[in-house]
């Protein structure tokens, strides 16, 4: 059965408008009419084949009452309006073969296109940044010796992710770099009214393949990444956050439902906006680390206390709460004989033993996984072995890491030989954990 | 467009001047100065709207009135003070090219 509505990946960019408007033509003539144009995609509607002659055009007019100015002087002048995209060029067509073309003055042209760009640019630049910065920031890729850490498949998920998204960022840059080619290109040749420069139909049919798999792998990435939290216990949404998203996802559509003429299309900009807000606060609050969700500890949590320290050891205890209840607990013993005789050497030994006692599993991961990131940052070239079982635990190099049952202990020494720290090492975590 | 540009006029900045010394809707001016050129000067409508909105902005036109979505424009006794400068400007012009030419044919006939 033919469909009335296809959406296809747009092969031009802004930055080529003749290609792009004779791309339109084509489309006329085999029978699909515009109907919108997102950044990457057009969606068409069959009816008749026509010949029409269309232009991509670029203009000041701001707001809806302008643009209405605007495209009622063009409908006068004989071009009709089809589309505004999500890229901000407008769409026209036109019956008339020997129509005045829509922009006359070569200067103004390149200017309007050139306002049209940057908007569209530096929106782009702002994404990519934050994008970025969110990556290194929240996910620390910036501390992080990548090899040493892929030894357990979760782990190696988890940052196979991180890598991919980071790869899909650098994506984003080279096709903004493409488009600011483009655009000095394109501007120039505006200019001097030139004809702008042509694109082979091969490279139109490479950036059509890249722009899908660009598609596929952000929302592989996506799912993947969600799916991840779930299972590791990082995404957990109370029934406030399932309301923020509820609310969230009805006003997105509810945008949709909105026709264009109410309130000039703010009603729909409005459903879409606060829509947006709401699934993205929701979604947000749903990572309990970051909302510090009270979970408290139950009466029949074993209370862990240190009554006896190894010889010269010293105990540092911390908790953190929210609202009055405990997130997590965390203890450190630290015995000290080793002393610094420059940066990076010391004589004697250091031993120290740190527990967790985290309100949830999610929770624990997630401080383990930190306390090893802040270890590796102070010691560099340290070993780390992951492994989520104390008894299976290898000695790598100068780092245990473990976790078992919602509690997350780390174990290291940083100064002598690991081998002769095992047995001291081991003593101190089961005295932490045995300890009524 | 700079502030600067609108020293010295071009050709549609002129002709849309002129066409505004009666208050007109936007695809009026541009079918009067096809008109008044002979089609010699035609002008789209994307730089008719850029024209109108920096002329605006300019405060050289200004609104006189709306019909649905069109706007009536007239000129601002600025803008009419541009207009005149601008014709005495090309009437210089013209007396200097019609002056040198005159000496120069002159000097051929000794």
């Amino acid at each position: 059965m033919k469909t009335d509505e296809k959406r296809v990946w747009l092969p031009y960019r802004m930055t080529e408008p003749e290609e792009l408007a004779a791309y339109y033509e084509r489309m006329s003539a085999e029978g699909w009419h515009p109907v919108s144009a997102g950044r990457y995609t057009a969606k068409f509607r069959r009816g008749k084949p026509r010949e029409l002659r269309y232009c991509v055009d670029f203009t000041d007019a701001a707001g809806e009452e302008e643009l209405q100015r605007y495209t009622a002087l063009c409908a006068d002048a004989g071009w009709r309006f089809r589309l505004k995209a999500r890229d901000g060029w407008l769409l026209f067509s036109s019956k008339n073969p020997d129509a005045e073309p829509l922009q006359t003055d070569p200067r103004l042209a390149a200017k309007g296109f050139g306002r049209c760009f940057w908007r569209n640019f530096l929106d782009s630049i702002l994404f990519f940044l934050l994008w970025n910065l969110w990556i290194v920031l929240d996910l620390g890729i910036n501390r992080r010796e990548i090899v040493r850490y892929l030894s357990g498949w979760d782990t190696m998920l988890e940052l196979c992710v991180v890598l991919l998204f980071f790869m899909l960022a650098l994506f984003l840059l080279g096709n903004a770099a493409a488009n600011l080619a483009g655009y000095f290109s394109a501007r120039r040749a505006m200019k001097d009214g030139a004809r702008l420069p042509e694109i082979s139909q091969k490279a139109v049919r490479r950036r059509v393949r890249w722009r899908r798999a660009l598609a596929w792998t952000a929302g592989i990435l996506l799912a993947g990444a969600l799916c991840y939290d779930i299972w590791a216990g990082n995404f957990r949404p109370a029934w406030e956050q399932w309301l923020s998203m509820g609310i969230g996802a009805a006003g997105i559509a509810g945008g949709f439902a909105c026709k264009r003429r109410w309130l000039e299309g703010l009603a729909r900009k409005f459903c879409w906006g606060a829509g947006t807000v709401f699934l993205a606060l929701g979604l947000f609050l749903s990572y309990p680390l970051y909302r510090m969700e009270p979970v408290p500890f139950g009466p029949e949590d074993p209370v862990i206390t240190v009554e006896m320290l190894l010889p010269g050891a010293e105990l540092h205890q911390d908790e953190r709460e929210y609202g009055h209840t405990p997130l997590y607990e965390r203890w450190e013993v630290y015995q000290s004989g080793g002393v610094p005789v420059s940066e990076n050497v010391s004589e004697g030994e250091t031993v120290s033993c740190i527990a967790y006692r985290a309100a949830t599993e999610g929770i624990a991961r997630r401080l383990a996984w930190e306390e090893a990131e802040t270890f590796r940052s102070v010691l560099h070239g340290t070993a780390v072995e992951l492994d989520w079982g104390i008894d299976e635990a290898l000695w790598i190099g100068d780092f245990y890491l473990v976790l078992r049952d919602g509690e997350a202990v780390i174990a290291y020494t940083d100064f002598g030989e690991p081998e002769e720290r095992r047995e001291l090492l081991l003593e101190t975590l089961a005295k932490i954990r045995e300890t009524p | 467009m700079s502030r600067g540009q609108l020293q010295n006029l071009t050709e549609p900045m002129y002709y849309l001047l002129l066409a505004m010394l009666k208050p007109r809707h936007g695809y009026d001016a541009m079918q009067f100065i096809q008109a008044a050129t002979g089609g010699r000067v035609r002008i789209g409508a994307g730089t008719m709207y850029a024209l109108l909105a920096r002329f605006e902005k300019e405060k050289i036109l200004t609104p006189a009135a709306e019909e649905g979505r069109r706007k009536i424009y007239q000129l601002t006794p600025r803008g009419k003070e541009l207009l005149d400068g601008e014709v005495r400007r090309l009437r210089t012009l013209l007396a200097d090219a019609e002056r040198i030419e005159k000496e120069a044919r002159q000097d051929e006939n000794g």
